[in-house]
């Protein structure tokens, strides 16, 4: 019985109305508004006038907060990474001028004992 | 079973012009069209201010917030998008403002100046005659304090499962309706009709019986 009802699908709307408790639900109807609703609304509607939407401002006003937050914290998240980034390329030439000062003492002492190397060359052959 | 599908078909066919239409008053609304608005409003205030009445279980507080539902649904036309279908849209702002009046309402203490009359326990208002002629005076006051006990019983469930089965029962809105307007899944919403359903079986358990 209790999966019965709970398992009811939105297509199955029928079983709704075999349950007890809906039929004892329908003896108790819902309350109508007196004839002269509709008037006074629209009266109180009129009153309140189209004007400025509250509403859809705060609906704004949320977003952009939330959007504005989202950016910084972006923003914060990546800028470690971004600083590394931009650090990189002068590490980079630090040893690319390491090399070079290296290759430049290589090949002077390479000029100053040219005979030496020779031999060594030879002996490994 | 064809016939069943053939009318369920039908229903939803049914619910799909009056969406179509309910969106072209919208529109119609939104450039200042007061007919436009009578027709929503006559259209839709049963549900309405039925929903709010069972929920409030105050008739005289049910017609102010019904009142301001239409208010910020004209004050809404401009700026409605018609993403979703209007009926699920308007009772969303219905549940905002009947769940706003309770959090008021448990903050503050109330003291009501009018006592439990017909009025102020839900009972049918307006013109609607009783039928006195067929029943006795006796069978009339146990239906009275049926109905009665059927009210206090709805008002007791927490006001979740209470929106879910005044919702489904008195509005007929489907499953994804009702999850669309409580902001839940519709596995979450069964599961609230399940409980607010066998909660009442058990609080109405004497009617049930008598039955």
């Amino acid at each position: 019985m209790k999966d019965r009802n709970f398992n009811n699908t939105p297509d199955e709307p029928r079983l709704d109305e075999n349950d007890p408790v809906w039929k004892l639900l329908a003896e108790s109807p819902r309350p109508e508004p007196d004839a002269w609703f509709a008037v006074r609304t629209v009266a109180r509607c009129r009153n309140a006038g189209l004007g400025f939407d509250w509403l859809a401002f705060r609906g704004i006003l949320r977003w952009s907060l939330c959007g504005g937050l989202g950016i910084c914290a972006a923003v914060l998240l990546l800028s470690p990474h971004i600083r590394s980034e931009l650090k990189a390329p002068d590490q980079k030439k630090n040893v690319q001028e390491a090399f070079e000062i290296m290759a430049s003492m290589d090949t002077t002492s390479t000029d100053s004992t040219s005979s030496s190397t020779s031999t060594w060359q030879d002996s490994s052959l | 079973m064809k016939d069943e599908i053939r009318d369920d078909e039908a229903k939803r066919a049914a619910a799909e012009d009056s969406d179509t239409h309910d969106k072209s008053l919208m529109a119609r609304m939104s450039s200042g069209d007061e007919d436009a608005l009578r027709e929503l409003i006559e259209k839709h205030q049963g549900a309405v201010y039925g929903t709010i009445s069972k929920m409030l279980g105050d008739p005289i507080e049910a017609q102010d917030l019904a009142q301001q539902v239409f208010v910020r649904v004209y004050r809404a036309a401009g700026s409605y998008r018609a993403t979703a279908q209007f009926k699920t849209w308007m009772f969303t702002i219905v549940r905002n403002l009947v769940f706003n009046e309770h959090r008021r309402r448990s903050r503050a203490t109330l003291i009501t100046l009018h006592g439990p009359d017909n009025e102020s326990s839900g009972a049918p208002q307006g013109f609607e005659l009783q039928d006195h002629a067929t029943k006795t005076p006796g069978e009339n006051a146990l239906r009275e304090e049926m109905l009665s006990a059927i009210d206090a019983a709805i008002l007791a469930l927490p006001e979740q499962q209470r929106l879910a089965i005044v919702l489904r029962r008195y509005d007929e809105f489907s499953y994804e309706q009702i999850a669309g307007i409580l902001k839940t899944s519709v596995p979450a919403t069964k599961s609230l009709l399940f409980r607010a359903r066998e909660t009442l079986r058990e609080t109405l358990k004497s009617y049930l019986e008598s039955k």
